[in-house]
């Protein structure tokens, strides 16, 4: 496997990061700062670098380099394979479509089962039913194949996201690439690191994904209480207090939720996934220190020591957090996995990778979930 | 230099290490970090704020709840994972204080129980105390529902366990001394009411036997005498005298055997000889033997018996004593010109019902469950003009539920009475019986 890396800024264009020497890639992995590819500029050029490559990429909400971390820049990683063979699958949704679970089973149908490794997916953020995306393509796949991948990101604007495939990216596009053969080896880690803070509450009224009440009490209100002076930026600000919920007697099955958007006039918050009435409700707050250690502790789930790449897909609401001091939960991830390992990855709309202690995957909050891939 | 000013420097040569420094940029990184800084600091202060806000709320609410927990009317302890006492009301120590002196934070509940072991009576059956702290400790980390402990010092205690969210145990202990010993008293007074019917019921069996005999003496004397082997009697009057006697005594040695199988039934001791009978058999037979009677009295009496019935496995003695019974009642309380109806069907269920119906004087309903009791005959005016003592109808009931069956009123005063007797499809024959 050979890698070669470019960076796009708008002071200086495209530049070389590294390259492995003259390299012919069946593909090419980009995450764009939003706005950059309007024009498809962009994508033209990259077409031009790697006329034979299947480009992939989406947008997002801050890209990863090296142990950088960039706004309005685009990271384009190109993989040669020696033996690996990939099949790519991509869909649409929005409009007519709006079931995420159909998108998930129409990708899964278009990676043939024999052979077939591992599932890389860039999904749209703001129109997919993560939970359900990943359900439908392991309806098709099973759950022993693994996924990994992200939701594009809109900076902190949540308003429109944008994915690619062999094309300039567009809104409500879905793409699956599937890795084949025994030479390719994959590994993954996907880890938080927000701390539990404060009581715990019952939902005592909730509908599918929008909570009304925590112990009686508008949960908007509380979240404004504890947000504070940033409850003016909500609802991007709500990412810096996630939600834990589990079922009553059962902290062992505790699942982070984020908040995706607010109703003021019902006083309600609305959240990434399902939040059911009857469960215990704690708010989580980021520590910068136990953040970048669950970065690190992420980086050695995925480590194995051949591990030629790491695509990091991390949450915005770490990055919203943590400002430029961000690039601490890279170099952690880099320290980890060590110079040998490049990086790329981006800030996201949500993380997909297998549930702890489960082969099912699913969307993740407010994570780092790292993949990694060698070639044999 | 700081790493993140170290990385602004980078940025701002454009990643290139000797690259120059574009000022705008760095600058704009700086002033975005100190931005930043603020930003953190104000919403850290704000959680900081929160916090104690929420602290505050959270020791109010653990302070009610140690109040309410005080209060309880029972003993009340919370054990954590580990199986060490982290919560207990002063209840909780009243209840085990003469068990332990041990109950103190950190308590360890197996170390607990282990010392409670001489003064616990028993749990489960077992006398073993190893075995017992076993048993104990086991149903503790597994609770399966409320269970009582004797003391060695006379007191009870309900027990109820269960499992809390951290993976700890709480537990309530409830003092049912005072429930135990009423319940006791009930049982020993239930006793004793039950030894005293077994003893009348014995009573009464001896006395029917003692007083029978005496009357067989009656009976057979009397006989002798209406028959006059020895000779005529004189005068016509005593002829009569001889025959009332023997009457009285008929009817005294009917009302004892009613008494005797009435005493053996609740004393357990009555057994049926069950065989394969066909029931027009004991209804003919009973009204050969009550025909007389009923026409005396100016009843008609009619037969309703299905044809080709199935035979029915029942004691063919007390099919007969609970016909004459029922019959006997007919005539007895239905006047003259009225019509007595003796009936027997297949029932849907093949289940067999017999009947006995009258146009007589009839039974209010609330009258019916008196009717059914010993000696419980209606109205003391009825039963003088009637004659009787009242046991024909609970004795019927009992044969009845003997076989299995039951025995059902339907009443209406004035209209008359039907009383059935239902035997379950497990008594009734298959084939038709076969004429006899």
């Amino acid at each position: 496997m050979q890698l070669e890396q470019r960076l796009w800024q708008p002071r200086d264009g495209w530049r070389l990061l590294n390259s492995d020497g003259a390299l012919s890639p069946a593909l090419v992995i980009f995450f764009a700062s939003p706005g950059t590819t309007d024009d498809g500029a962009r994508y033209n050029e990259l077409k031009a670098f790697y006329p034979a490559a299947s480009i992939i990429g989406c947008t997002t909400g801050g890209e990863i380099s090296e142990t950088d971390v960039h706004d309005g820049s685009i990271i384009a990683t190109a993989i040669a394979f020696k033996h690996a063979r990939l099949v790519f699958a991509g869909t649409s949704i929005g409009g007519e479509e709006r079931n995420s679970f159909d998108a998930g089973v129409r990708l899964g149908r278009g990676l043939p089962r024999p052979g077939l490794r591992g599932v890389f997916l860039l999904s749209d953020g703001t129109q997919v039913n993560g939970s359900e995306l990943v359900a439908g393509i392991q309806h098709i796949l099973g759950p022993d194949i693994t996924i990994t991948g992200g939701l594009a990101g809109d900076g902190s604007s949540f308003v429109s996201t944008r994915v690619g495939f062999n094309a300039n990216p567009e809104p409500g596009k879905l793409v699956a690439v599937g890795f084949y053969g025994p030479e390719i080896r994959l590994g993954y880690g996907s880890v938080g690191g927000w701390d539990a803070v404060g009581p715990e509450r019952l939902v005592t009224r909730s509908a599918g994904n929008t909570l009304f009440d925590l112990d009686d009490l508008p949960a908007l209100d509380l979240y404004k209480k504890y947000l504070g002076p940033e409850a003016a930026n909500l609802p991007a600000s709500a990412l810096l207090c996630p939600l834990r919920i589990h079922p009553v007697g059962k902290p062992e099955a505790s699942l982070v939720r984020t908040v995706i958007g607010i109703d003021e006039e019902r006083k309600a918050m609305i959240f990434a996934g399902t939040i059911p009435q009857g469960h215990v409700a704690q708010i989580m707050l980021g520590h910068f220190d136990h953040l970048i250690a669950g970065a690190g502790q992420a980086a050695q789930k995925a480590a194995f020591p051949e591990a030629q790449l790491a695509i990091l897909v991390s949450c915005i609401g770490r990055k919203l957090l943590m400002g430029q001091q961000i690039a601490d939960e890279v170099e952690a991830v880099h320290d980890v996995l060590g110079q040998a390992c490049r990086l790329t990855g981006f800030y996201s709309y949500g993380e997909i990778a297998p549930l702890e202690n489960s082969p099912f995957c699913d969307l993740h909050n407010q994570t780092m979930t790292i993949t990694t891939i060698a070639e044999a | 230099m700081h790493r993140l000013l170290q990385r602004q420097l980078k940025k701002a040569r454009g990643g290139k290490a000797d690259g120059a420094i574009d000022l705008d940029t760095l600058l704009g990184l700086v002033d975005g970090a100190y931005g930043e800084f603020e930003r953190q600091h104000r919403v850290l202060a704000h959680t900081h704020n929160v916090m104690r806000e929420e602290h505050g709320q959270l020791n109010a609410r653990l302070s009610r709840l140690r109040d309410a927990i005080s209060q309880m009317g029972a003993g009340f302890s919370i054990w954590d994972s580990e199986d060490r006492l982290v919560l207990w009301n002063q209840r909780m120590h009243e209840i085990l204080s003469h068990v332990t002196d041990d109950i103190q934070q950190g308590a360890v509940f197996t170390e607990l129980i282990r010392r409670a072991t001489p003064f616990v009576v028993s749990i489960g059956g077992t006398r073993d105390s190893l075995e017992w702290v076993a048993a104990r400790v086991a149903r503790h980390r597994n609770p399966t529902g409320p269970f009582e402990m004797a003391f060695t010092n006379g007191r009870y205690v309900q027990v109820w366990e269960e499992k809390t969210g951290e993976g700890g145990i709480v537990s309530l202990y409830l003092d049912i001394t005072d429930r135990k010993r009423a319940e006791q008293e009930l049982l020993q007074t239930k006793e004793a009411a039950e030894s005293a019917n077994q003893s009348k019921s014995q009573f009464l069996a001896n006395m029917s036997h003692e007083l029978r005999t005496p009357l067989n003496a009656v009976l057979g004397f009397s006989e002798v005498m209406m028959s006059e082997i020895m000779g005529p009697l004189g005068d016509r009057r005593y002829h009569e005298y001889a025959k009332d006697i023997h009457d009285a005594g008929s009817h005294l040695l009917d009302i004892i055997s009613d008494i005797l199988d009435m005493s053996k039934i609740e004393a357990g001791h009555f057994d049926l000889d069950a065989q394969w009978i066909d029931v027009a058999d004991p209804v003919g037979e009973t009204l050969r033997l009550i025909g007389a009677r009923a026409r005396d009295g100016g009843l008609t009496i009619s037969r309703e018996i299905e044809p080709n019935l199935p035979p029915l496995y029942a004691d063919l003695r007390s099919v007969k004593q609970i016909l004459l019974n029922l019959l006997g009642n007919a005539i007895k309380f239905t006047p003259a010109g009225g019509k007595v109806t003796v009936g027997a069907r297949l029932l849907p269920n093949r289940g067999l019902s017999l009947s006995v119906s009258d146009t007589g004087l009839g039974i209010a309903a609330e009258d019916i469950p008196q009717a059914l009791k010993p000696f419980g005959q209606i109205e003391r005016a009825l039963s003088r003009r009637h004659g009787g003592v009242g046991l024909g109808l609970p004795l019927s009931k009992h044969l009845v539920e003997l076989h299995d069956g039951t025995l059902d009123i339907a009443s209406e005063p004035g209209k008359g009475t039907t009383v059935s007797i239902y035997f379950p499809p497990g008594r009734v024959g298959r084939a038709a019986a076969v004429a006899s």
